[in-house]
């Protein structure tokens, strides 16, 4: 078990030039209080940087004192929202006030509507798009676990990261300095009803869809793109993928069979 | 600023489709009516959803006009996006709001801003979670969380009981317009869309459930019908569905829109 690390000590850099933003929230799950973290990455190649979603407005400050950290005086010039729900993308007002050169990348359809007045500042991007960063890049790619149609995840081609947006959630069971730990540093595994009962609210097809339906597509991503860790936005970073994705898969199922909750 | 039914005022803006909005199939074009609803409570009024923040200045416009001085309660459908939530502060800040309800958040506030002390409590403005089913009253009118029959994030749809009018967030949207000078309401004096239209228009959001078994959520939707006396479905995008007749008329097709999408993931 690894030192354990409190979310006042988030920026994490969790892989050469790739860092773990982000604040939790807390909720109540069977008696007692466990986290669900809304994170944010930020990739920085050598001459571009990006942040993966923006993390969740009520952690505004914070994200935004993690991010300098990060930045360490570099521009943010890239910001990908994976998809447009208020954890993912709420803080982009305050991101496109603060950094002027910043630009908006990723499937964009309704952020005219959301933000009007920054069109200038979009970039349209799809699945199989590359934002270069130098000796980097990110590679967009198709969401396999999504609730909107408008999702894409991303591929960080110097880390070795797929960012998994509400894929791949689970939270842990609350104790003070637990939210900024992998998940193989965590003192308890995650667990199958852990990453059940996020799925389960989170993802509102789970009791109507049978999840299997979507592996194919997860597990094409994963034999594509060779990934040492998965960057979930509500989870903690998984840093052993190969243990993680039947937990992660099983967890999918529990959920759909909606046995843990009713 | 239309009446819909007694006391149930639409604030009604335009959306352009035009490829750039995820919510209608790709291909559509014409403009959508995208609305939030002024439901008068007496002293007081409710207003469900905020609408768009490219709309923000219409909406708070129409608002002053209509509120008169009166005191302001909102409801959230839909806490995590834009097109419900995007005008809270806003109508925090420049209206009388002395309420926020929701039915899937306790603390809805903290959704959208880390300063949610300064636009709640710090105001003395009300913040419940009211849950699903249970009847309660604001003013001279009640009202009714309904749980929807199918969401995408945590969604609550509500009920107005006095005039018998669903309001239906992100469902029910099927109908737009070719241009803005059409009515945004719908009735039977219109050819409606056929059941594979309304199943085209759900999958631009809800793609699940080209996946999905449908029956659960049909069931719902039926049950919903059944326990609720509806004349006017008001959905936060599309056309207004106004008349029983013309209810029941699209309900009976969206249930066979939603069969189709089942048989077919059955496949």
């Amino acid at each position: 078990m690894a030192t354990r690390v409190s979310v006042g000590e988030l920026p994490r850099q969790v892989a050469p030039g790739l860092f773990w933003l982000g604040t939790c929230g807390e909720i109540g799950f069977q008696g007692k209080i466990i986290h669900s973290p809304w994170n944010a990455f930020l990739v920085r190649g050598t001459e571009r940087t990006v942040l993966i979603d923006t993390g969740a407005p009520s952690g505004w400050p914070v994200v935004r004192a993690q991010l300098a950290r990060a930045l360490a005086g570099r521009p943010l010039d890239y910001v990908l929202p994976t998809h447009p729900e208020l954890p993912h993308m709420g803080n982009l007002p305050w991101l496109l006030e603060e950094h002027p050169g910043l630009r908006v990348v990723g499937d964009l359809r309704n952020y005219h509507l959301y933000l009007p007045g920054q069109e200038h500042r979009f970039e349209h991007r799809g699945r199989g798009d590359r934002v270069q960063l130098g000796g980097r890049e990110l590679i967009l790619v198709e969401a396999a676990i999504r609730d909107l149609p408008n999702t894409l995840w991303a591929y960080d081609t110097g880390g070795r990261a797929l960012f998994v947006s509400d894929g791949f959630g689970y939270s842990h069971a609350h104790e003070a300095g637990q939210c900024g730990l992998v998940a193989e540093e965590l003192p308890e595994e995650p667990s199958v009803d852990h990453t059940a009962w996020i799925t389960y609210n989170a993802l509102s097809w789970a009791p109507y869809v049978d999840p299997r339906r979507y592996f194919g597509r997860l597990d094409r991503l994963l034999a594509e793109l060779p990934t040492a860790l998965i960057c979930p936005a509500h989870g903690s970073v998984v840093t052993r993928p190969e243990a993680m994705i039947p937990i992660m898969k099983q967890g999918l199922i529990e959920a759909h069979a909606g046995t843990l909750f009713r | 600023m239309i009446e819909i039914a007694p006391g149930v005022h639409a604030v009604v803006n335009r959306v352009e489709l035009d490829g750039r909005v995820s919510w209608v199939p790709a291909g559509r074009r014409g403009r959508e009516p995208a609305c939030v609803y002024l439901i008068d409570c007496g002293g007081e009024a409710l207003l469900y959803d905020t609408g768009l923040p490219a709309h923000r200045e219409a909406v708070l416009d129409e608002l002053r006009r209509a509120l008169g001085g009166r005191r302001l309660g909102i409801w959230l459908s839909r806490m995590v996006e834009p097109d419900s939530t995007g005008n809270a502060l806003a109508l925090l800040e420049a209206l009388p709001v002395h309420r926020v309800l929701n039915a899937t958040h306790t603390d809805p506030l903290r959704m959208l801003t880390h300063r949610w002390r300064e636009f709640g409590p710090d105001r003395g403005v009300s913040v419940e979670r009211l849950p699903w089913g249970r009847r309660f009253r604001l003013g001279e009118r009640e009202f009714e969380p309904v749980q929807p029959a199918a969401r995408v994030i945590a969604t609550s749809w509500l009920y107005d009981p006095t005039a018998k009018v669903l309001f239906t967030s992100d469902f029910f949207g099927h109908l737009a317009r070719s241009n803005g000078d059409e009515s945004p309401v719908a009735t039977t004096s219109e050819p409606a869309p056929t059941a594979a239209e309304i199943g085209e228009h759900l999958m631009a959001k809800y793609e699940w459930l080209a996946d999905a078994d449908t029956g659960p959520i049909r069931r719902r939707l039926e049950t919903i019908f059944a326990e609720h006396e509806v004349e006017v479905i008001a959905p936060g995008h599309g056309c207004v569905i106004r008349g029983a007749e013309a209810v029941r008329q699209h309900l009976a097709l969206t249930l066979e829109a939603l069969r189709e999408l089942g048989e077919r993931a059955a496949l």
